[in-house]
């Protein structure tokens, strides 16, 4: 670990920390529809958007109609993003200069899962599947709206909490046309631009064509994928001497896979890609677009239910528990493989100072090394983004622990746009549940009494989300449909199968990436399990948004636990983490603490 | 469904059609249950 890492992970926590307060008011500006300085060109065309599709702004909607806007809704884009998939052939259909093939049905159901729920788990390789169209006006349109769909449940969930003895918690079409004309496209035009001055591509050129530098020579493969071999029965070699550049329209996906914390990568290396990601700016831009909206969502809370201090005290259980796994992930990579260290000592060409500083470099890229690595591996599975800068599968069995707790935890450390702030809420009510059960009292959040009802439908949140995951890892590691796809033996094929469910279910995107999961089992369960992850998990919290909407106010008592202070704070972070490691700690006691021990004692996987 | 633009061999076009119908019936399937289950939440009370 160095100085000049640390200086980046703080300074990257400060801006967080500096912007969290201006974009949270504006977030609150904005969905409580007072005037902001872009009215003058959004409320026309949100005038016009609410004429060609019939909604009615001032018409509010109770939590059933918002869920079942918001099912609808994206059912409908669902289907009409696995269509697009299918037909991307089809030659009349505009940007497709490669003449990619149609998805096959099964990848296609599992990436219109994957989109519409902001996962973003991606089972194919995107500049040799996908069209430009697809990404364009398929996969990055779903970017943006199931990040305003998250926003707009977050907004909906603070209303809740905020109103008093009221039916309704907003309309869920004027909340997901405000966040995406308002937040999105805004920062995501000036995101966009400042990547392109950085060299991230944007044009729709077909893929260019290069005379190699040095050309090497490779076995030839055949159809089966396998060497072909010669007469004399000896690999026949081909001599490579081009290699194809993919292009494309990135900066503008770019921005918005991070800002919406979605996470599919335009190219298949993600954000280790140089025309993804080029520079350490863009680096530090894009861990930063990660978390500013989540971030800001801790302010809107405080701002909106009148407890600016409450929406810190969340923020500072986010923060700490971002500390945790960063120092955490960082030191272990910094470490490095000890089996590594101890065989390359005897290497001539390495002295024994070089390995110690080396640290676990397998599956990085160079450019960003173990901090920012470290860093962004923490970032993208704290929030539900699932942007990779380096390859997780290649962390050590510590390091890649951290980003599998962090999705374990329900993905609330700042979490999704919107999800984060919706999934904390829902360990808050369980925080406040357990310190009114303390003190013998009945529990109260915000002057709202937590009753029987809302910790029914805390807790089908809280339960739904390990079932989901575990169930169908216990079935992937039984079967062979399932162990087929691990390309790894012992507890490391095991932690591939586990952080797969666990992103999925927990609708973040990232791979341990050495699973194979382009198979008609993976593509389906995948499929299913991030459908599961999403609306199993959200209906319930509309439905807790609902009651508390509909509750009187109780005047606050010597005997109501504050939500404010360090205590709370302190509170909130056991009860998020004892809830993940009660449910999980078997489960990684098989995978990567295993892999720890066994490593430490000499083998690795 | 969507075979009549693929050119693909008889047997393997019949396969397209049926994958597309499940994935499709999938997806509807799923969504339909997604209304009982909001009926589930709201009547758990």
């Amino acid at each position: 670990m160095t100085a000049n890492g640390w200086l980046q992970i703080f300074l990257l926590l400060l801006v967080v920390l500096l912007i969290t307060k201006p974009l949270g008011g504006f977030l609150t500006r904005v969905f409580s529809r007072e005037r902001t300085w872009l009215d003058p060109v959004m409320r026309p065309a949100e005038r016009i958007l609410y004429r060609l599709t019939g909604v009615d702004e001032s018409q509010e909607m109770d939590w059933k109609e918002y869920a079942l806007a918001l099912i609808l809704f994206s059912g409908v884009s669902m289907i009409l993003l696995y269509l697009l998939q299918r037909v991307q052939q089809w030659a009349w259909l505009p940007w497709n200069p490669q003449k990619l093939a149609g998805v096959a049905p099964a990848l296609a159901f599992n990436t219109a899962a994957s989109f519409t729920t902001n996962t973003n788990w991606q089972n194919y390789v995107p500049e040799t599947t996908m069209s430009y169209l697809t990404q364009m006006v398929g996969l990055a349109y779903h970017n943006w709206v199931s990040a305003a769909a998250g926003m707009a449940l977050a907004i909906a969930f603070i209303r809740g909490i905020s109103r008093r003895e009221q039916k309704t918690i907003g309309n869920f079409w004027v909340d997901l046309v405000r966040g995406t004309l308002w937040i999105l496209a805004p920062l995501c035009l000036l995101g966009a631009l400042l990547l392109v001055s950085q060299g991230v591509v944007q044009n729709l050129k077909p893929y260019d064509t290069v005379q190699l530098v040095d050309p090497y020579q490779t076995p030839q493969l055949g159809s089966d994928g396998k060497p072909v071999n010669g007469p004399d029965g000896k690999p026949v070699m081909q001599t490579v001497s081009q290699q194809t550049i993919a292009q494309g329209p990135t900066a503008s996906q770019e921005i918005i896979k991070e800002l919406g914390t979605n996470g599919g990568g335009f190219f298949n290396a993600n954000s280790a890609h140089p025309f993804e990601n080029p520079t350490p700016f863009t680096n530090f831009l894009e861990m930063l677009c990660i978390l500013a909206i989540p971030s800001a969502f801790t302010y809107t809370l405080g701002k909106m239910t009148g407890s600016p201090r409450h929406g810190w005290a969340v923020w500072a259980a986010m923060a700490l528990l971002f500390l945790a796994g960063v120092t955490t992930a960082y030191w272990a990579e910094a470490r490095g493989n000890p089996l590594l260290t101890s065989a390359t000592l005897h290497s001539p060409q390495h002295s024994s100072a070089t390995v110690r500083t080396t640290g676990n470099l397998e599956g990085k890229e160079v450019r960003f090394g173990l901090a920012n690595s470290a860093l962004f591996a923490t970032v993208t599975t704290d929030t539900s983004c699932g942007a990779v800068n380096s390859m997780h599968d290649s962390f050590t069995p510590l390091g890649g622990m951290v980003p599998l707790i962090n999705l374990m935890l329900s993905e609330v450390i700042f979490g999704g746009v919107g999800a984060g702030m919706y999934g904390m809420l829902v360990f808050v009510i369980l925080s406040v549940f357990i310190a009114g059960l303390m003190v013998g009292r009945t529990p109260e959040y915000l002057g709202k009494k937590i009753e029987a009802y809302d910790v029914k439908m805390a807790m089908l949140v809280i339960l739904i989300f390990p079932l989901v995951i575990l169930v169908f890892t216990a079935i992937s590691v039984l079967f062979s449909f399932g162990t087929s796809s691990i390309t790894n033996p012992g507890p490391h094929g095991f932690s591939q199968v586990l952080y797969a469910f666990t992103s999925a279910v927990a609708n973040n995107g990232s791979g341990f990436a050495g699973i194979n999961g382009n198979t008609p089992w993976y593509n389906t369960s995948l499929g299913i399990a991030m459908l599961l992850g999403r609306f199993m998990m959200i209906l319930p919290m509309l439905a807790i948004a609902g009651n508390l909407a509909g509750k009187k106010q109780t005047p606050a008592t010597l005997g109501t636990f504050p939500v404010t202070g360090p205590l709370f704070t302190v509170l909130l972070i056991g009860v998020v983490v004892i809830v993940g490691a009660l449910t999980f700690f078997p489960a990684l006691s098989l995978g990567p603490i295993l892999e720890h021990l066994l490593m430490q004692a000499g083998k690795t996987f | 469904m969507l075979s009549w633009k693929f050119k693909l061999g008889q047997r393997t076009e019949g396969k397209v059609v049926m994958q597309d119908a499940i994935f499709l019936g999938v997806t509807i399937l799923f969504f339909v249950v997604s209304l009982a289950y909001l009926h589930f939440c709201e009547r758990v009370r």
